[in-house]
């Protein structure tokens, strides 16, 4: 459901924020984790450790989004991972229950609202779009569905 | 790792009564702890009396008794003002969010990296079950009938006092 964009000019650091819980890093992921010092990019980092760059690109991106690693200063910035087409139909298919059949244009409205394309909306968003599509559901046991709903689907991305 | 703390038998809290207090409250902690950066929540009585709690690694019993006091005053002595839902407060590192449950209110304390869209409608879902059971509303307002009391208790400090005795939200 969630497109990554490809990260290989990236470079990450640790991070210096505070993590919201426990995280068990397995030795592979620690061995790449340890290259991570702020000066050499994710291609750099699998070249040298002699690892397929989209898998060294997965473990960053992940300790990315658990907050482990940050953007290094002066790096290039990581490209926002997307949601798919299937994921914005769910959000159409959901919304049209509750509201019927203005639910595409809805959607629509809200996407443009927020100053962003239906092709390559970001992932770290649809927790907002989905908050601004349920105050757009007059009907409180309707609403309070779509958002249950999609709840769960936010959780599974 | 998340501890759900349920209330204990009380004079005014026991048989069906507990059951179905513990039930609803359950239900919230359980969908609150699955919302990534929630580091505690507790759920309070109109006077801003602990009735439960979601304790992680971060916060104690006392830390939440003073929370939760803390935002059953501010709630009592807003909503008196206009109509109110939610107070979300955001500090520099942690953010506290607190939801009127009609007869309760329960406050969640997260870390700025908490998605807040997740949380209200986390806390919209979560408190649907516990607003609509009228059992249990009924046995809430039995037990702490009214906010007013609230800023009788303790924790106000002197400019407080004065503030709500000048709004009118205070009997001198």
């Amino acid at each position: 459901m969630v497109a990554s964009g490809n990260l290989s000019r990236v470079i990450f650091r640790l991070s210096n924020k505070e993590l919201s819980g426990e995280v068990t890093l397995t030795p592979a992921v620690w061995r790449v984790l340890v290259q991570f010092d702020g000066t050499r990019t994710v291609a750099e980092i699998a070249q040298g450790l002699k690892l397929e760059e989209s898998g060294v690109g997965q473990i960053a991106e992940t300790l990315f989004r658990s907050g482990i690693l940050q953007v290094a200063p002066g790096s290039v910035a990581p490209p926002r991972p997307t949601v798919n087409g299937a994921f914005i139909e769910q959000i159409t298919t959901e919304l049209a229950r509750a509201i019927g059949p203005l639910a595409a244009l809805t959607l629509e409205d809200e996407i443009a609202a927020l100053d962003e394309i239906q092709e390559s909306f970001p992932r770290e968003r649809i927790p907002e779009l989905i908050e601004r599509l349920g105050q757009a559901i007059p009907d409180d046991a309707r609403r309070l569905k779509f958002q249950q709903v999609m709840l769960a689907a936010i959780r599974k991305l | 790792m998340a501890t759900i703390v349920t209330q204990e038998v009380t004079p005014a809290w026991s048989g069906s009564r507990l059951a179905r207090l513990k039930q609803r409250s359950q239900g919230i902690f359980e969908q609150l702890a699955t919302v990534p950066g929630v580091q505690g929540a507790c759920l309070c009585d109109n006077q801003g009396e602990i009735l439960g709690m979601l304790l992680t690694a971060t916060g104690d019993r006392r830390l939440f008794e003073r929370i939760g006091l803390a935002l059953s005053q501010c709630l009592a002595a807003l909503s008196k003002l206009s109509p109110l839902t939610n107070i979300e407060l955001r500090f520099e590192r942690k953010l506290v969010i607190a939801r009127d449950l009609g007869n309760a209110l329960v406050v969640v304390l997260c870390s700025t990296a908490a998605n807040t869209a997740v949380l209200r409608m986390a806390l919209e879902v979560a408190a649907n079950p516990f607003e609509g059971d009228a059992d249990l509303q009924r046995d809430l307002r039995q037990v702490a009938p009214s906010r007013s009391s609230v800023f009788g208790r303790e924790h106000l400090d002197a400019s407080a006092q004065h503030l709500l005795l000048k709004a009118g939200l205070k009997e001198p």
